[in-house]
C-alpha cells in the first residue's frame, strides 16, 4: 500500500507544477488576446528573401 | 455616378477600375487617376502608402489577406498636438532618453495583413525597435527610440501607410477589465485543479473500497482538506463579497445563499474529517465553485473593442492649435486653455469650448450636439458652444468659458450621470433569492427540529446537509448561460450589449423613442448624386463645395458636404459670389464661373427631377445634383412591425419639423413626432414617460441624447461605424441592422423565457436534494454527483436553446 502514498505524492506534484505554470501564463498576459496569436503563425518568416524577387 | 469602362488601355499602362491599394473605385475623371508603376490610385495618399511598402520590400501586405488596404488622407498636420510634452508625458507607458513605449489605439486594424505590416514597422523606420498587436482590442503596443524618431513622426507613419492612430487619454479603465479577468481566471484553475484531484482522492470512496485503505484513510481526508483550502478562501471570496455588500444594503441577493452554502460545506467537511466521522463533501465545494466561476467567465466576456461609457471629452479633440501675440501658432491641450486664448479651427474639427468668432463668418455643424442638420452660418462676435463641428474654411476663435465650464459640460454635469443603477435589486435572479434564501433557512430549521425529536444525533447533520444540497449552483448559473448565449447571438449580428444581464432590462420595454438624424436617417442626413454629361475632376469638385460652404441653404450644404473629401482644402478664392434667394448661387472661383440652383436660374431646358441643383461652369450646363433626404432602409417596416407588437413609439427631434409630412408617412402615423427638442428636453420627455410608469428604450445616436439614453431603462446607440464616438449607452447596433430591432426584442423576450424554464429546472433539482437530505440520506457521492449534474444540464439546456431560437428568428 505505501506505493499509493508515493504515487499520490507524485500525481500531486506534478498537477501542481501545472497549476503554476498556468498561473504564470495567466500572469504573463498570455490569454489576453487570443485572437493575435492564431495570425500571427501563419506568416511566413521567408517573406523578406521572396519579396526581393518579385 | 459615371463611371469609366471597366478596363482600358491608356498609354500602354493597363488601367483597372480600382486602387491598388486601397481598391476603392477610381477617381471620376481620368486626369486625377494618379500612376506609380504601373499601378492606378485614387489619390496621392494611397499611392504614397504603396510607394513606402514596395521601397521596403513589404508588398506581401497585399497578399496575406484579402483586400487589406484603407484609404489614406493626406493631412498629417492633425498629430501636431503630439508635439506637446504634456501630451506625450500621460500617452508614454515609459520614456527614457533612447526607449520609449507607447500603446496607440488602431481602429483600422481589421485583418491579419494589418497585424503582419504594424508588427514589422522596424522594417519601415530604425527608429521603431518592437511592436505588437493586440488584435481583439485594436491596440498596437510600440517601442521606439525617440532619439531617431519622435512621437508625432511616428503617428503620422502609421497615418501615412493607412493606420491612423485615435488618440485619447480613456485608457486605464481597459487595463482594469484586464486584471479582472486575469484573476478570474487564476480562480477557475485553482478551482479546476482541486476539483479534479479531490475527485480523484474520493475514488475509493465513491467505490466503496474505502475500508480497503486502512491506516491510510485519514490522510485522504486531510489532503482534500488541504486542497479545500485554497478554493475557500481565495476563489470562494467573490461570493462572500458580493452577498456581504448586498446584506449591508439591506437584501438578499442570489450570492447570500450561494456563500450559507459553500461555509457549511467547508466547515462540516472539515468538522467530519478531523472528527473522523466521515469523508466531507470537498469534493462538492471545489466542484461548486469551479462551475460557479466558469458562469461567471462566461458571462462577463465583453466586446474589448467597444466603449459604452465614453464621456464626451473622448469627442473633442486633445490640443489646438493657438495664435499667439506674434501671429505664429503653437500647440495646447485643450485643459489648458484660459479665457482670451485665440484658437484656430480647421475644416472638419470640432470646437472644444465655449468660444466667440473672431473672423468674418464661420459655418458650425452642430448636428451631433443638437441633432439640427442644418449647419449654421456665424458671424463675428458671436458666441458658439462646444462640440459643433466647422465646416468650410478654417476661422480663429476667442476662448470665453474653459473646458469645465462650457455649455456641454454643464450638461453632463446634471445628476443622471452621476446616479448608480437601481436596477440591481429588480432582477430576476435576485426576487427569486429572496424567497429562496428564507424557504431555505425555514426548512432547514424545521426538519433539524423534525430530526430532533425522532433522532437527535442527526439534527445537525440534516441541518448542514440542507443547506449544502440547496446550495442554488445551478440557479445562479441560469443568468449567465442564458443571457451570455444570448448576449453572443446578439453580437454576431451588430448588436452588441454592455454586458448580458441587460437582456433583461430589453425585455420589459414598452415605449421606444427614436432620435432622428443620424438614428432614422444615415449620419449626413441626405443621399446626393450627381448626374452629369461628364464626370466632375477633383478641382471642381473643390471648387463647387467651396461656392456652397458660402451659403447656409440646406442644399448647398448637402452639397458641400458630399463633395467634401477628408483632405479637400478649401482655400480657393471666390470672386463676385452672389446668392439670389430661393433661385441659386453663383461665383468665379479659378476663372472659371460657377452657378448652381433651379432650372430657370441656370438657363437650361433639360428635364430634370425636383429638388435637384442644376450645375453650370462657364455658362454650359454640366449636370445636376440630385437630393434626397435619406433615412434608413426598412424603416417603414421597422415602424410598422413594432407598433403590431404593441410598443408605443415616438420621435423626438433635435431638428426642425421640415421633415414631419415625410417621417409621418414613413411611420404610418404610428409614431408620435416631436421636433425642436433640445438635450435637456429629450432627457425631460423621457423621465416624465418614466414617471408614468412606462419602461423606455431610448435610440439615439449624438452628444444630444446622451442625456435621455442615459435617463431611459434601455439606452441604445446606433453608430455606422463601431470605431467612431458614441455616448454612453446599454448597448450599441450597427446602423443597417437598426431595422432587426423588432426582432432584437422578440428574441429577448424568448430568452426572458428560456430563464424561466432555466430557474424551474435548477428548482426542482434542488426539491430533489432536499427531500433527500431532509430524509437523512444525503451521502456525500449522492452531493458529489448531483450537483455537477444539476450545472451541466442547465448549461446545455441554456446555451442549445439560446442558439436554437436565435437561428430560427434571425436566419429569416
Amino acid at each position: 500500500m505505501k506505493i499509493i502514498i508515493i504515487l499520490i505524492a507524485t500525481s500531486l506534484v506534478v498537477a501542481l507544477t501545472f497549476l503554476v505554470l498556468f498561473i504564470r501564463a495567466v500572469k504573463a498576459g498570455q490569454f489576453d488576446d487570443t485572437d493575435a496569436p492564431a495570425r500571427r503563425m501563419l506568416f511566413d518568416n521567408k517573406s523578406e528573401n521572396q519579396s526581393d524577387s518579385t | 455616378m459615371q463611371q469609366n469602362s471597366n478596363q482600358e488601355v491608356l498609354e500602354g499602362i493597363s488601367i483597372s477600375k480600382k486602387c491598388r491599394h486601397c481598391n476603392d473605385a477610381l477617381p471620376d475623371h481620368q486626369d486625377d487617376i494618379i500612376f506609380f508603376e504601373n499601378e492606378t490610385f485614387c489619390c496621392t495618399g494611397c499611392k504614397t502608402a504603396f510607394e513606402i511598402l514596395s521601397a521596403n520590400g513589404l508588398q506581401d501586405y497585399y497578399k496575406i489577406d484579402i483586400e487589406p488596404g484603407l484609404k489614406v488622407s493626406e493631412d498629417n498636420e492633425i498629430y501636431d498636438f503630439l508635439e506637446n510634452e504634456e501630451i506625450q508625458s500621460s500617452l508614454l507607458k515609459y520614456s527614457s532618453e533612447d526607449f520609449n513605449k507607447v500603446v496607440f489605439q488602431v481602429p483600422a486594424i481589421h485583418c491579419s495583413s494589418c497585424l503582419w505590416l504594424l508588427e514589422n514597422l522596424y522594417r519601415l523606420h530604425d527608429g521603431v525597435i518592437r511592436s505588437v498587436v493586440d488584435f481583439g482590442k485594436k491596440k498596437v503596443t510600440i517601442d521606439y527610440n525617440p532619439e531617431l524618431l519622435s512621437l508625432k513622426e511616428l503617428a503620422v507613419l502609421l497615418k501615412k501607410i493607412g493606420y491612423s492612430p485615435h488618440i485619447s487619454l480613456e485608457d486605464e479603465q481597459a487595463e482594469q477589465i484586464d486584471n479582472e479577468s486575469r484573476s478570474l481566471m487564476i480562480r477557475i484553475g485553482v478551482a479546476g485543479f482541486a476539483f479534479g484531484n479531490i475527485m480523484l482522492m474520493s475514488f475509493p470512496e465513491y467505490l466503496g473500497l474505502d475500508d480497503d485503505l486502512g491506516e491510510f484513510a485519514p490522510y485522504f481526508g486531510l489532503v482534500n482538506f488541504l486542497l479545500a483550502i485554497p478554493v475557500f478562501f481565495y476563489c470562494s471570496t467573490v461570493y462572500f463579497k458580493s452577498a456581504w455588500s448586498g446584506l449591508k444594503q439591506k437584501y438578499l441577493n442570489i450570492d447570500v445563499p450561494v456563500s450559507i452554502g459553500i461555509i457549511t460545506l467547508f466547515f462540516y467537511s472539515s468538522y467530519e474529517v478531523f472528527s473522523g466521522t466521515g469523508p466531507g463533501y470537498f469534493d462538492s465545494l471545489a466542484g461548486l465553485l469551479f462551475f460557479l466561476l466558469t458562469g461567471r467567465w462566461f458571462q462577463n466576456r465583453t466586446y474589448r473593442n467597444l466603449s459604452f461609457d465614453r464621456s464626451f471629452t473622448s469627442y473633442f479633440p486633445l490640443a489646438v492649435h493657438r495664435i499667439k501675440d506674434d501671429l505664429t501658432r503653437e500647440v495646447i491641450p485643450v485643459r489648458n486653455l484660459t479665457i482670451g486664448d485665440v484658437i484656430q479651427i480647421r475644416n472638419t474639427e470640432v470646437i472644444p469650448v465655449d468660444c466667440i468668432v473672431k473672423d468674418d463668418s464661420a459655418l458650425i455643424d452642430y448636428s451631433f450636439v443638437t441633432g439640427e442638420s442644418r449647419p449654421v452660418k456665424k458671424g463675428k462676435g458671436e458666441l458658439i458652444f462646444a462640440g459643433g463641428k466647422l465646416i468650410g474654411k478654417s476661422a480663429s476663435f476667442e476662448v470665453k468659458k474653459v473646458l469645465s465650464q462650457s455649455y456641454l459640460t454643464s450638461l453632463w454635469n446634471n445628476e443622471i450621470f452621476n446616479k448608480s443603477d437601481e436596477f440591481v435589486a429588480d432582477k430576476i435572479l435576485n426576487r427569486v433569492a429572496k424567497y429562496f434564501t428564507w424557504v431555505i433557512l425555514f426548512l432547514a430549521f424545521s426538519f433539524a427540529i423534525g430530526w430532533y425529536f425522532i433522532d437527535p444525533g442527526k439534527t445537525v447533520s440534516v441541518f448542514t446537509a440542507i443547506l449544502i444540497v440547496a446550495c442554488p449552483c445551478a440557479l445562479s448559473l441560469t443568468i449567465p448561460y442564458t443571457f451570455g448565449s444570448a448576449q453572443s447571438v446578439l453580437g454576431n449580428i451588430g448588436f452588441y450589449l454592455r454586458n448580458s444581464d441587460l437582456i433583461e432590462k430589453l425585455l420589459k420595454i414598452d415605449h421606444i423613442i427614436f432620435d432622428k438624424t443620424g438614428t432614422l436617417t444615415t449620419k449626413d442626413n441626405s443621399k446626393v448624386n450627381f448626374i452629369g454629361y461628364k464626370p466632375l475632376l477633383r478641382s471642381q469638385k473643390a471648387n463647387i463645395a467651396t461656392l456652397c460652404s458660402q451659403s447656409v441653404h440646406p442644399l448647398s450644404v448637402a452639397i458641400s458636404e458630399y463633395l467634401l473629401e477628408s483632405n479637400t482644402k478649401l482655400d480657393a478664392i471666390i470672386d463676385d459670389f452672389t446668392e439670389v434667394s430661393g433661385k441659386g448661387i453663383s461665383g468665379k472661383v479659378d476663372n472659371e464661373i460657377y452657378k448652381l440652383g433651379s432650372k430657370e436660374f441656370i438657363n437650361t431646358e433639360v428635364a430634370i427631377p425636383s429638388s435637384s441643383v442644376c450645375l453650370s461652369i462657364n455658362n454650359e450646363f454640366i449636370g445636376y445634383f440630385e437630393i434626397k433626404p435619406e433615412y434608413r432602409e426598412g424603416i417603414d417596416d421597422l415602424f410598422d412591425q413594432l407598433s403590431q407588437m404593441k410598443y408605443d413609439l415616438s420621435v423626438l427631434s433635435g431638428d426642425n419639423d421640415n421633415e414631419k409630412s415625410n417621417l409621418a408617412d414613413l411611420s404610418g402615423n404610428k409614431a408620435e413626432l416631436h421636433f425642436n427638442k433640445k438635450p435637456d428636453q429629450k432627457l425631460e420627455n423621457v423621465i416624465d414617460l418614466k414617471k408614468g410608469g412606462e419602461k423606455v428604450l431610448m435610440v439615439g445616436d449624438g452628444l444630444n441624447d446622451a442625456g435621455a439614453l442615459k435617463a431611459a431603462n434601455f439606452g441604445l446607440a446606433v453608430t455606422d461605424q463601431t470605431t467612431s464616438f458614441t455616448p454612453a449607452s446599454d448597448a450599441i447596433v450597427i446602423g443597417n441592422n437598426l431595422s432587426k430591432l423588432p426582432q432584437i426584442l422578440k428574441f429577448a423576450k424568448n430568452s426572458g423565457k428560456v430563464l424561466w424554464v432555466g430557474i424551474t429546472i435548477s428548482l426542482l433539482y434542488n426539491l430533489v436534494g432536499l427531500s433527500f437530505a431532509a430524509a437523512g440520506m444525503l451521502t456525500p457521492v449522492f452531493a458529489a454527483i448531483l450537483m455537477p449534474l444539476s450545472s451541466i444540464t442547465i448549461v446545455a439546456f441554456s446555451t442549445l436553446v439560446i442558439k436554437f431560437i436565435g437561428k430560427k428568428i434571425f436566419s429569416k
